[in-house]
């Protein structure tokens, strides 16, 4: 009887929520559902078992129906007694889920049946395991809420082989984890809009990346977020960061000569040689500086004229709007070593060299690039990620997207170069070289690098496109998907996402992936803090999640309690 | 069923004419009459040796005898008692006919016994007697005649009610539909001497247990009291042989004359005794007496006459007790006045046709299983069985 | 356990039957009540009164002419005179041997067979049994006055049920008829609104 399955139910959380009543592989699955609607909601990661598989979905859509739509117009309750509408709502009026299943799995023999022995050593093996949907349940098929055990099933045990703990499920708070191992191997993304928690999910992210300590991972800390402890904007509290939390993994380092993040000293600073600015750094530029199209014609003379090292130094040192007298013709002539100078000399046009050189003050006048740095930082940091060291680079006081745009682009490229020499050098077996430690970059704004004019200019793009073939992959954070450009955008494996506000960015974040339709109204009714929306290749299949907090409990849980952490760790975190 | 209407329409004028004819005359002399009633209404001892003395010339006289009340009295109802009894028989009867396969007669009577102010349910008895078959067929030959068997059915009716008044809240009063005064038209035969006899034993059996009884008479058409008047007016007429003898107030019947007397419910008439051979016989504590009573309801009248013994006759206050109970079982009965109890001793005492038929089934299983031969019906009982109802092709 | 008998057949059909009994015997039955006939030694038909009809005659029309009727006459046509009470019984099912069936039965009571009410413990086995199959029976006939009907059974089973400990009797019964009426708007609601004046 309906009645005894709801008391059954509320007593029992992994009883039936409903039965199979319709659909298919093409639309989503219909489930009546047999206890009140409030248990369920969108997103709820349910299962149907029917004959020997279990099908996993999502709930995607709760509708209201009724056997007559009379039932539904009239208010019965008021014209009979409590129990009597009870029982007749019970069976007239009723719940419809719209599941929309991922997996399917075997179910396998009851256990302490002799079977089961051989069939859980099969599973042991991983010879038994989730796969892709190709059949539907019969009718009537049970539907039930995952529990902990499915979920395990589906996104891994918390613990074992680089799973991690990203999150809860929505309903019963069944833990659900991520495979960081696979989360690395091809780009992904966080987004969400701001104030969703983005931040905090990338720096859980990004702890448990650096605790598996699997992946080298180079952090581009624009608004100097993930390296320095920090406050909330929201509540006020302090907020670790990564260097406080892992003082001898994570090495902090300052954009610019003296720089000093929130106070802190870094590590140790950068700064960027000129003779490491090339052409293509600066076109990179285009847009933020307002660039002309001759500028691309302009910057090939000026290389010609003085050569990859040194032509950002020369054309900064360059005078503008100095004339001398010609001592043949008496007239008035561009200066020797002026701007115009140089460009009449090398065939381009004085006034678009002139603008050039006006534009570029900005660079020129950035306090981070030198003719010769006090120390070969790039080297430096790369020498970090290779020993297994972690590197936030804090912009300090240089936030402008200028400032990003152009340091996040050259290290990219510099780093993803040296990456690529070492994967051809182990690719082919050199002698002694190693294989390189894959290195995830995370990148902040990413519109702003990955936005359709820039996706073609920047190394960032590459590395989304090449996935890990040279080791390297990105992970980006964003506010905005919907800027970023859809072939980069495509390319994320894994995506997880917080409320977004705008249905362009809600669009953006499910290009590629199968089950838009259903997933688009779930990500547009998410919470907006703490939930998150996994999807795309990472996952086995989509999932609603409360995301970890990060909080003291998250690095109790992560590290384990301070008097109790171990020698070797106390080792580590001394720099030994 | 043709009936040639055509014939009858020829007729019906004429028949129409004769009817007003006759109605007015007796119109006349009923007016007549009613004058003779106010004239005569207190020479009582007049009347009564006027009745002596045609009584010598007519053996077969029969007429109203008046007793102390004047001719025109109106005498009003008294209280209904809060308790009494009532009982009423009535009796049918299943005759002998050549038609059935056997013959054979049964009387059955019903009796109800109603206690009023008990608010109990009436006790509803029955008894059914089937008669000897050597009663069936006469020593002389041939059977029993109908009007013997009514005479036996109004004696058992008698019977019955002695036999089961059982115990009784007095008063307590029986009663039959029809007169108390038994007639047949043999009335020298031994056989209904016989009867009579036996009646009358019953009739003073029901004095002794004090259980007044009745006949009641709805609906009469006599006419006592014209036929007393006639005496005074045609005194020499009384050596003229009866056939021969014109009734000078013929049709002209006796409720028309109290009818304007008898105005309110319960209102009866002067007691008159009944003059006649046969009532000669019955002594003068059983001698019949009569009066007429108003049972009808106020504004629409309804006349019966109540016929009495001598000894209930004589005692006015059961007289009144008469009047008030047959007045209020008559009330029961709503716009149709008529004794509640005489109409339920009747329903009982009725033989259905498919219980004369079961009867006939018993009886000639009885035979059959003697040995004594049966009869086929008669066809001509077998044809008019014969449905006549129609009956239709359903499809 | 007292028997009571309610009456003799009249006449009889498989879907149902028409009782006769005096007025007197009236008090003992009532629309909705559950009878059986004991047809042999392990046959019984089991039924629910729809309909009670009492007839007239000439002589109560009659009487109805009449200012007021003495107590005495007023027993005596309801006791005595010969004026039956027909009683129409649905026929809901049977029992043969122990085993009780909500089908029709596979003969009808025959003439003058006896009639009796269930006592609580028969309404409780009777309706207990199976799942409700006797419903069908009631439905079935929509001339009848089926949401009176089912009331007045539902009430009075109910109570049994409870008396014999299964409060849950009522609660099942009503679903079972939302789910055998839920296609009909008008009836069901009629159904429901008769139940809730229980």
């Amino acid at each position: 009887m309906m009645s005894e399955q709801r008391e059954n139910n509320s007593q029992n959380p992994s009883g039936p929520i409903g039965y199979i009543v319709g659909g298919g592989l093409k639309a989503n699955l219909q489930a009546r559902l047999s206890v009140p609607a409030q248990s369920v909601q969108e997103g709820a990661f349910v299962v149907v078992e029917s004959g020997g598989w279990l099908f996993y979905g999502l709930v995607t859509d709760l509708q209201l129906g009724s056997t007559d739509p009379r039932f539904a117009d009239e208010q019965t309750e008021t014209r009979l007694p409590a129990q009597l509408a009870g029982l007749l709502h019970g069976q007239t009026l009723f719940t419809n889920l719209e599941i929309m299943t991922a997996l399917m799995m075997e179910r396998g023999p009851e256990p302490g049946s002799p079977e089961y022995d051989a069939w859980f050593q099969k599973v042991m093996d991983e010879q038994v395991h989730p796969e892709p949907v190709k059949t539907v349940p019969q009718h009537h098929a049970e539907v039930r809420l995952a529990d902990a055990g499915d979920i395990a099933e589906i996104f891994g045990k918390e613990g074992e082989k680089g799973f991690f703990r990203i999150g809860n499920t929505i309903e019963g708070g069944h833990p659900v984890c991520v495979n960081l191992d696979k989360l690395v191997q091809r780009s992904s993304g966080i987004f969400g809009a701001t104030g969703t928690g983005k931040s905090f999910l990338t720096r859980v992210i990004l702890a448990g990346l650096i605790k598996r300590d699997k992946t080298a991972v180079l952090i581009f800390d624009m608004h100097n977020e993930y390296g320095p402890d920090d406050t909330a904007s929201d509540t006020g509290f302090r907020v670790p960061g990564l260097r406080g939390k892992f003082p001898a993994k994570v090495r902090m380092v300052g954009l610019g000569a003296g720089a000093s993040i929130r106070g802190n000293n870094p590590d140790f600073t950068l700064e960027i040689a000129e003779a490491d600015i090339t052409p293509d750094d600066v076109l990179m530029l285009s847009q933020e500086l307002n660039l002309r199209e001759t500028t691309a014609t302009t910057l090939e003379a000026l290389r010609t004229s003085f050569g990859y090292d040194r032509w950002f130094h020369a054309f900064k040192h360059m005078q503008v709007n100095v004339f001398e007298q010609d001592e043949e013709s008496g007239k008035r002539v561009p200066a020797e070593g002026s701007v115009a100078d140089w460009a009449e000399g090398a065939g381009v046009h004085p006034s678009a060299a002139e603008a050039l050189h006006s534009k570029l003050r900005r660079l020129f006048n950035a306090p981070y690039i030198v003719e010769k740095p006090a120390s070969n930082a790039l080297q430096q940091m790369i020498e970090n990620l290779d020993n297994g060291q972690h590197v936030v680079l804090s912009f300090g006081k240089h936030e402008t997207d200028l400032d990003y745009l152009f340091v996040s682009n050259l290290l990219t490229r510099r780093i993803r170069e040296v990456w690529e020499r070492r994967t051809n050098a182990f690719r082919s077996g050199h002698q002694g070289a190693a294989e390189p430690r894959p290195l995830v970059i995370v990148v902040e704004e990413a519109h702003k690098l990955l936005n359709r004019e820039m996706a073609s200019q920047t190394t960032f793009s590459t590395i989304a496109r090449e996935m890990r073939k040279y080791y390297v992959t990105l992970l980006i954070i964003d506010q905005r998907p919907s800027q970023i450009y859809d072939e980069v955008m495509s390319q994320l494996g894994t995506r997880v996402t917080g409320w977004l506000g705008d249905a362009d960015d809600i669009q953006a974040v499910l290009t590629g992936l199968a089950g838009r339709d259903s997933l688009r109204g779930m990500l547009a009714r998410l919470q907006p803090k703490e939930e998150v929306l996994m999807l795309g290749w990472g996952v086995p299949m989509p999932i609603l999640v409360r995301s970890r907090r990060y909080d003291d409990a998250f690095w109790e849980e992560l590290q384990g309690k301070s008097t109790q952490r171990s020698e070797r760790e106390i080792l580590d975190e001394l720099g030994f | 069923m043709p009936v040639n209407l055509l014939d009858i329409q020829k007729k019906l004028q004429s028949f129409g004419e004769q009817a007003k004819a006759r109605q007015q005359a007796i119109t006349h002399r009923q007016q007549e009459v009613a004058d003779l009633l106010e004239g005569y209404a207190d020479r009582l001892d007049e009347l009564r040796a006027q009745v002596d003395r045609a009584a010598a010339q007519n053996p077969n006289l029969r007429c109203a005898v008046p007793r102390e009340e004047p001719l025109n009295s109106v005498i009003p109802m008294p209280e209904l008692p809060s308790v009494f009894t009532l009982l009423a028989a009535d009796g049918s009867q299943i005759n002998p006919s050549r038609h059935t396969r056997i013959q054979f007669c049964v009387i059955n009577v019903g009796v109800v016994k109603m206690v009023r102010g008990s608010s109990q349910a009436p006790e509803i008895m029955t008894q059914s007697q089937l008669l000897d078959y050597d009663a069936i067929y006469l020593p002389g030959g041939g059977i029993i005649s109908e009007g013997m068997v009514a005479l036996k059915r109004d004696l058992r009716e008698r019977e019955a009610l002695a036999d089961l008044a059982g115990e009784l809240n007095f008063p307590a009063i029986s009663m039959t539909d029809g007169p108390l005064e038994l007639y047949h038209e043999f009335q020298e035969s031994a056989e209904f001497t016989q009867t009579l006899e036996e009646y009358m034993t019953v009739l003073e059996h029901l004095r002794e247990l004090g259980l007044i009884t009745l006949g009641y008479v709805d609906k009469p058409g006599s006419d006592l009291i014209g036929r007393l008047l006639e005496l005074v007016i045609q005194p020499g007429e009384e050596a003229t042989p009866p056939i021969h003898r014109q009734r000078r107030f013929a049709g002209v019947r006796d409720i028309q004359l109290v009818a304007d007397l008898l105005t309110r419910p319960g209102d009866r008439s002067a007691l008159f005794a009944i003059y006649s051979q046969t009532a000669l016989r019955f002594g003068m504590d059983l001698l019949p007496h009569f009066f007429y009573l108003n049972v009808g309801s106020p504004g629409k009248p309804h006349l019966a006459r109540v016929e009495v013994p001598g000894w209930v006759a004589r005692d006015r206050a059961l007289v009144g007790l008469l009047q008030a109970v047959l007045t209020e079982q008559s009330a029961i009965m709503g716009t149709r006045p008529y004794p509640y109890i005489l109409h339920r001793a009747h329903e009982v005492a009725v033989v259905t046709m498919p219980e004369q038929q079961h009867v006939e089934d018993m009886i000639v299983a009885e035979f059959s299983r003697r040995g004594i031969p049966v009869d086929e019906g008669s066809f001509k009982q077998y044809h008019k069985d014969l449905p006549t109802g129609k009956t239709r092709y359903q499809g | 356990m007292t028997e009571i008998e309610i009456g003799r057949l009249l006449r009889s059909g498989t879907t149902g039957f028409v009782i006769g009994c005096r007025v007197n015997q009236l008090e003992a039955p009532s629309f909705g009540a559950l009878v059986r006939v004991p047809l042999e030694s392990d046959y019984q038909v089991f039924g629910l009164i729809y309909d009670i009809q009492i007839e007239d005659d000439g002589l109560v029309r009659q009487l109805i002419t009449a200012q007021d009727v003495p107590e005495e006459v007023l027993r005596d046509n309801r006791e005595n005179r010969n004026v039956p009470v027909e009683i129409g019984v649905l026929a809901l099912g049977y029992q043969h041997g122990e085993r009780i069936f909500h089908l029709l039965p596979p003969r009808p009571p025959l003439s003058l067979d006896a009639i009796y009410l269930c006592t609580p413990a028969e309404i409780v086995r009777f309706t207990g049994i199976g799942r409700f199959g006797y419903f069908r029976h009631i439905l079935r006939d929509r001339n009848k006055p089926v949401e009176e009907l089912l009331a007045a059974h539902l009430m009075a089973a109910r109570s049994a049920h409870e008396e014999s400990g299964n409060a849950d009797w009522y609660t099942q019964a009503l679903q079972e008829l939302i789910t055998l009426m839920r296609d009909d708007y008008q009836g069901l609601i009629n159904v429901l609104s008769a139940a809730s004046d229980i």
